[in-house]
């Protein structure tokens, strides 16, 4: 069980001018493992996933990628980058580039792969998450549930080890929240690592191995769903619990 | 504070780099007085005398619309002109341009001498050389007065009469010498030609126009309703009459071999014969109200206007492709994270979008004299107008990056992608959308902005409704012509642009 862990922050904090928005975190991810990230907004959760790929920039603190402390400003970012994928709230497909497009490009470009290749693997990509037919169309044809398929595809184009969301269902519609929950459940059964920050309490009992609770710039709380949602310690988790179950 | 270190790092280098010109321009200059009285020996070398003339103003200078290149520039400054470069045995070139900019040409080397029909100034003494006049000291053509209204001819009989009345006036001028002399007590209108001053005087914004005698008869000839009146004449400066010859400070050898020459010219009375040749010169009177007027001048110049018009759009589009180019880069340069070369960059942009269009254009024609003499002026407003647009293109570029959605970059940055390829990819193929129909109204701006170079008579619209407007002594017409000529393409460009906006926007 002695394993080195795919990703671990040593304390990491991370200010905006005066306010310190994540106060010193020290945490490890390992490979194969579903963590979720709950908590009251304000709390730190996507600053914190966002300093996993360093889409923010750490104030302090480290963040060691398989071995390789990436907020060291010497590494080449790109080079871990691809693999830490990642899908976003506002789903962030690229309107100019039609659905396949979306996914080959990045992989084209950056991992060498031929044209036939990527577009193959594309397409078994698409028809998993039921978007195989519109593979030609651009993404302003899509619902917001269909582009988040996409946006999860794409990121899973680069075969990353591990995937970040950030709340990947808070900007649509009700009733498309279900199938892109139904693709992340299928992600996570294949055994791919997942960080995921959410407001969907019963998606993040169900699919966790673990359960991370942040308020106040720090993991308050932290362990199995059940831990976490049956037996809250801290009274900060029981009384937020209180509040969204 | 640190905007404020900001601020005056910024203003460090602008000084900088305006003290390296101004090095670069006094090396020059030193090089220049050591080299006194070199000219005349440069042009026999060259075998070209190179003459600067403002043919706004016949009968001694203007252009003959029915000739193009060196032909078309008549009038008895000219035949001056041609018999000079023939008795020194070379060849001549003359070199149109604005009045103030023929002096100021003189200055800076563009031009071996200047033919304009210059009188003597105390200002103009200090500044040039000045020859033995060529042209009549006594008679009626070197008298000075005031053009007024046909109808205050009995108003205004003496110049006392102006007490307090506005009088329009050519700065720096002969003119303006008598009327501060002898008009203290008239208020002074500055004006850059007659025929804004004629403009003015008949629409009553001013109650006289000063200007010579013989111009200002000839005004009164081809404008109804205005009168040159032998009662207001001032009183002439006897060491001021005469036409002269403008030369580079400092040429004393050209200078002694133009009085040489001018001697032959008096002693055969030259001159007479070539003023009367330009005063017969033929002219076809344009006659009818004002729409007869414009639709004459119209139906007559129109292949001008659209030769003019060529040069405007041409002009237009070369800056714009340019300023384009050269404005991606500090647009980029901009958005880089390296401070030293952001800052340099803004520098440049604050330092041209905060001076005027006219006054750069004027830097660069008098810089790039300074260099090089054979730099032809069209090369100067070409660049100047280029770097003019650069550092407003550049805030488009960036303007139009930045308007992609944040979310773009960080999902090109989350999977990985190169700076590059993120750029290329994925931010310009968006950023377009907002670029192009800016680039689009930035063309439109300097189709107009473009008529700033009419000083430099290039040849574009303005500068053929300035051509125009000497050859008819209509002024408000040709203008007419030139205003619906500019409107059209305006109008039909911005359409273009707001259809192209409408495109991309269905696109997204």
């Amino acid at each position: 069980m002695i394993k080195e862990a795919l990703i671990r922050v040593e304390n990491l904090t991370k200010r905006f001018g005066e306010l310190e928005v994540l106060k010193g975190i020290t945490e490890e991810i390992h490979e194969g493992e579903v963590v979720s990230i709950i908590g009251p907004s304000g709390g730190g959760k996507s600053t914190f996933l966002r300093c996993l790929n360093l889409l923010e920039v750490p104030t302090s603190g480290k963040v060691i990628f398989e071995g390789v402390n990436i907020a060291d400003k010497s590494v080449d970012l790109d080079l871990h980058r691809r693999k830490i994928g990642m899908v976003f709230q506002h789903f962030n497909v690229f309107p100019h580039l039609s659905v396949l497009d979306n996914i080959t490009i990045t992989p084209c470009l950056e991992l060498k792969m031929s044209k036939e290749e990527a577009e193959k693997r594309g397409c078994e990509l698409l028809s998993k998450v039921g978007l195989l037919d519109k593979k030609d169309e651009f993404p302003r044809k899509l619902s917001g549930g269909q582009k988040q398929r996409l946006a999860i595809v794409r990121a899973m184009a680069m075969q990353p080890d591990v995937i970040l969301f950030d709340e990947p269902t808070s900007a649509l519609d009700p009733e498309m929240v279900k199938d892109v929950l139904e693709v992340i459940k299928e992600l996570a059964d294949t055994g791919m690592t997942i960080v995921i920050v959410t407001h969907e309490m019963g998606f993040a009992k169900q699919i966790s191995d673990r359960v991370f609770f942040m308020d106040g710039g720090i993991i308050a709380e932290q362990g199995t769903p059940e831990e976490v949602f049956l037996h809250p310690q801290n009274a900060r988790t029981k009384k937020f619990l209180s509040k969204v179950l | 504070m640190k905007k404020f270190t900001k601020i005056s790092t910024l203003f460090i280098l602008l000084s900088v780099l305006c003290g390296s010109f101004l090095i670069q321009i006094q090396a020059k200059e030193s090089t220049k007085a050591n080299g006194e009285g070199e000219l005349l020996d440069k042009i026999m070398e060259r075998g070209e005398l190179i003459v600067g003339t403002s043919p706004d103003f016949p009968p001694n200078e203007f252009i003959d619309t029915t000739k193009t290149g060196q032909d078309q520039y008549v009038g008895s400054d000219m035949d001056f002109a041609r018999y000079i470069a023939d008795e020194m045995g070379v060849k001549l070139t003359i070199k149109a341009m604005d009045f103030d900019a023929v002096l100021a040409s003189l200055g800076n080397g563009q031009i071996d001498m200047a033919i304009t029909g210059i009188t003597k100034t105390p200002e103009r003494m200090d500044a040039m050389e000045m020859s033995e006049s060529y042209y009549d000291e006594n008679g009626e053509s070197s008298w000075q007065g005031l053009l007024i209204k046909a109808d205050k001819k009995d108003v205004y009989t003496k110049l006392r009469d102006f007490k307090g009345k506005k009088v329009a006036v050519q700065a720096g001028s002969l003119q303006d010498y008598y009327v501060k002399t002898q008009l203290k007590e008239a208020n002074i209108q500055y004006i850059t030609g007659l025929n804004d001053g004629i403009n003015l005087l008949k629409n009553g914004s001013v109650d006289a126009v000063a200007c010579a005698y013989g111009t200002g008869q000839d005004f009164a000839k081809q404008n109804e309703g205005i009168h040159m009146s032998k009662q207001l004449l001032f009183k002439l400066n006897p060491d001021y009459m005469g036409t002269r010859v403008g030369i580079p400070k400092g040429e004393i050898a050209l200078l002694n071999k133009t009085n040489e020459i001018i001697q032959q010219v008096r002693d055969k009375g030259l001159y007479e014969e070539w003023y009367q040749a330009a005063v017969n010169y033929d002219k076809q009177k344009i006659e009818g109200n004002f729409l007869q007027r414009t639709w004459k001048i119209a139906v007559r110049y129109w292949p001008m206007f659209l030769e003019g018009l060529g040069m405007t759009l041409g002009l237009a589009f070369v800056t714009v492709l340019g300023g384009t180019l050269i404005g991606t880069a500090f647009a980029l340069i901009k958005l880089s994270k390296n401070r030293f070369i952001q800052l340099l960059s803004s520098a440049y942009v604050e330092a041209i979008r905060g001076t005027p269009l006219l006054l750069q254009l004027w830097l660069f024609v008098s810089i790039f004299a300074a260099i090089n003499s054979d730099i032809p002026m069209l090369v100067s407003v070409i660049v100047a107008l280029i770097i003019n647009s650069s550092a407003y293109v550049a805030e488009i570029i960036r303007g139009g990056i930045l308007s992609v959605d944040k979310g773009q970059w960080e999902a090109a940055k989350s999977l990985g992608m190169s700076n590059q390829h993120m750029m290329v990819k994925i931010i310009f193929p968006q950023a377009i959308k907002s670029i192009l129909p800016s680039l689009g109204n930035e063309f439109i701006m300097m189709v107009k902005e473009t008529s700033l170079a009419s000083s430099f008579y290039i040849g574009e619209l303005m500068s053929v409704n300035n051509i125009v407007k000497t050859a008819t002594y209509f002024s408000l017409e040709p203008l007419t012509i030139a205003a619906i000529i500019y409107l059209i393409v305006t109008y039909s460009l911005s359409k273009l642009v707001k259809y192209m906006e409408r495109r991309m926007r269905v696109s997204d």
